[in-house]
């Protein structure tokens, strides 16, 4: 089964993390990543896109203008049954219980631990 | 017009004397001359009218020696100048008038040519006595010298003198007396109080005895001393405010620091363990062209881990600047880039802070901006200061409004640098609820804070002032409109 994962953050080197970090996934065809450098990137991508092709949205929280936690509601609005991870560095328990209240079915604090993530996505 | 107290002293004092001098040379004198001239006068009358009684008597018994005895009577005076008896005759004129005519009879001493009109002069007091018998009608014409009375009036007045004299020397004794023991004293006492004034906290007065301004001078010692002290508990309490107010904005920073680290971290490792997987790779790697590809796919790792870990280490640089309390040194500093840093960590630190709350953020930073000398540690926390602020009226006007169902409004802090007329000039400016007209000389004054207790320490901007007006010998200014904006203004010379 191939992953369409959107990468929503506004720092551009997420980009090449992520795509090396699954290269291996990539080439075997696992997962394709699509990135988004702002909320209202990553809304423009699922509004003009296949969206059912996505399966994953993984968001910075901390960004100018929308927040993850913006894009998180209105995400969940739009397409509810879209699972949505939260990736942030203030990994406190009140941002992880708010990012839960809104709705995200994860939570990534940063620096991200890909191990753990890969176990996270290839599991279920 | 200003007198000082000397001369009402002397004034005062003189004034006294004068007065005591009037009564004792003219007023007194001339009571006393008057009064014995009236006594003297009642005197030499009653003195008149007893000889004018015996002549009477002597004259009806026909005694003759009897009218000598009378006028013995007075003979013995030693102030007796004459008597006279005086024979006054009626004279029926043709007409109906009477004429009287006056002749001396017998004047005593003889040599004295006794006139029957004669008056009292300034030296002599004549009085007349008139008797009527049936052998003559006349008067007993009595002159009395006042020698004796010039005599005592010439006392008096000399005495006067003296007595002025011993009053205007006491006068003078009590002048400078008062003078010393009241002008001086408070007059040391002024510039001792001008001194303290002036920030001299060590004035203390010599004691002044144990009168009312000698306690007055012990009371000014004491005030002295205890404002000394209360001063250095205040300058003592105000220090450590300062520290916690730096404590503070340490803290509100350290949410953003903590998020400035992390991003890079997350680069920093990931790209190293990539690289370590990579290298890996390409060990087992056979195919050259592969192996060159990870090969670049390595290298532009380690340029983001380079550059990573540089961000990082730039942030704990910021941040340990804005912790260290030494007196900083000005330094060539880049003026952009500090707005730059701090704003950012401005904004993070509120993220962290205030949830459910985001604000643009528009930085106009000139690019052609010559590097000045400022105390980087001191002027980056005026910019965090100021963002802070700016950050948090934002958030306030955005519950604000959100809670009144208002959600049109759109935070927005913008912070511009530009060079105007070889002036630096950074602006930072809220679109927040602006700075109502009455408070707003206040905002500059040391523990004026508008945040509820426990949120601000009131020292932020009044120490931002001070490190711009101060250290930096610029300006700091501000404009707002209630509902619109408020703008700070800082202006520092090149």
């Amino acid at each position: 089964m191939k992953m369409k994962v959107l990468v929503v953050d506004d720092e551009l080197d997420v980009k090449d993390l992520f795509l090396q970090e699954f290269r291996k996934e990539i080439k075997t065809g696992l997962i394709t990543t699509i990135f988004a450098h702002s909320g209202a990137d990553a809304l423009d991508v699922l509004e003009h896109k296949d969206p059912m092709d996505i399966v994953l949205i993984m968001s910075d929280i901390n960004m100018p203008g929308m927040t993850g936690f913006e894009l998180l509601k209105i995400v969940k609005e739009k397409f509810p049954s879209l699972p949505v991870y939260m990736v942030s560095a203030y990994g406190d328990s009140a941002n992880m219980e708010k990012a839960r209240s809104i709705g995200a079915d994860g939570f990534i604090p940063k620096p991200v631990d890909f191990e753990s993530l890969k176990n996270k996505l290839f599991q279920s | 017009m200003k007198i000082s107290l000397k001369s009402k002293i002397w004034s005062t004092v003189l004034s006294i004397v004068l007065m005591f001098a009037f009564f004792i040379l003219i007023y007194f004198p001339y009571q006393q001359q008057k009064s014995l001239l009236k006594n003297f006068n009642t005197e030499v009358q009653n003195l008149a009218n007893t000889v004018s009684l015996g002549v009477k008597i002597a004259l009806t018994e026909q005694n003759f020696t009897g009218v000598e005895t009378a006028l013995d009577f007075v003979k013995q005076n030693p102030h007796l100048r004459f008597v006279s008896l005086v024979q006054v005759d009626s004279v029926r004129n043709p007409g109906k008038s009477v004429s009287v005519t006056k002749t001396v009879f017998r004047t005593y001493p003889e040599n004295f040519k006794a006139d029957p009109n004669l008056i009292s002069t300034d030296t002599m007091v004549v009085k007349t006595s008139p008797f009527s018998t049936s052998v003559m009608n006349g008067e007993i014409l009595l002159g009395f010298s006042t020698e004796e009375i010039m005599a005592s009036k010439a006392e008096i007045r000399s005495t006067s003198i003296v007595v002025c004299f011993i009053v205007l020397g006491i006068g003078i004794l009590i002048g400078f007396f008062l003078a010393r023991h009241i002008s001086v004293p408070v007059m040391a006492l002024r510039d001792a109080a001008l001194k303290v004034g002036q920030g001299d906290r060590t004035q203390q007065v010599k004691s002044f005895g144990n009168d009312e301004i000698g306690e007055l001078g012990l009371a000014f010692n004491k005030m002295v001393r205890d404002l000394a002290m209360a001063e250095s508990e205040v300058k003592a309490a105000q220090d450590q405010l300062i520290q916690s107010e730096k404590m503070a904005s340490l803290g509100q920073m350290t949410a953003g620091i903590a998020h400035e680290i992390k991003n890079p971290l997350n680069f920093v490792n990931n790209f190293s363990k990539l690289s370590q997987e990579l290298m890996k790779e390409m060990e087992s790697e056979e195919d050259a062209d592969e192996k060159l590809e990870i090969l670049e796919a390595i290298k532009g790792n380690l340029v983001k881990i380079n550059h990573h870990g540089k961000r990082a280490d730039s942030i704990v640089a910021s941040m340990l600047q804005h912790s260290r309390g030494t007196a900083g040194v000005k330094v060539p500093t880049n003026i952009n880039q500090l707005c730059d840093e701090f704003t950012d960590l401005a904004y993070h630190g509120m993220r962290a802070t205030v949830q459910d709350f985001n604000s643009a953020i528009v930085k106009e930073l000139a690019p052609d901006l010559p590097s000045i000398d400022l105390i980087p540690q001191d002027f980056s926390r005026v910019i965090l200061n100021l963002m802070n602020n700016a950050f948090y009226v934002v958030a306030e006007r955005f519950i604000k409004e959100s809670q009144s169902g208002n959600s049109q409004y759109q935070p927005e802090v913008r912070i511009k640098t530009e060079l105007v007329d070889g002036k630096i000039q950074v602006r930072i400016r809220d679109n927040g609820s602006g700075i109502p007209e009455e408070i707003k000389n206040k905002i500059f004054e040391p523990f004026f804070t508008t945040k509820p207790t426990g949120k601000g320490t009131g020292l932020g901007l009044s120490l931002s002032y001070d490190i711009i007006t101060k250290e930096h010998q610029g300006k700091m200014s501000v404009i707002s409109e209630l509902g619109k904006f408020t703008e700070f203004c800082l202006e520092l010379p090149i």
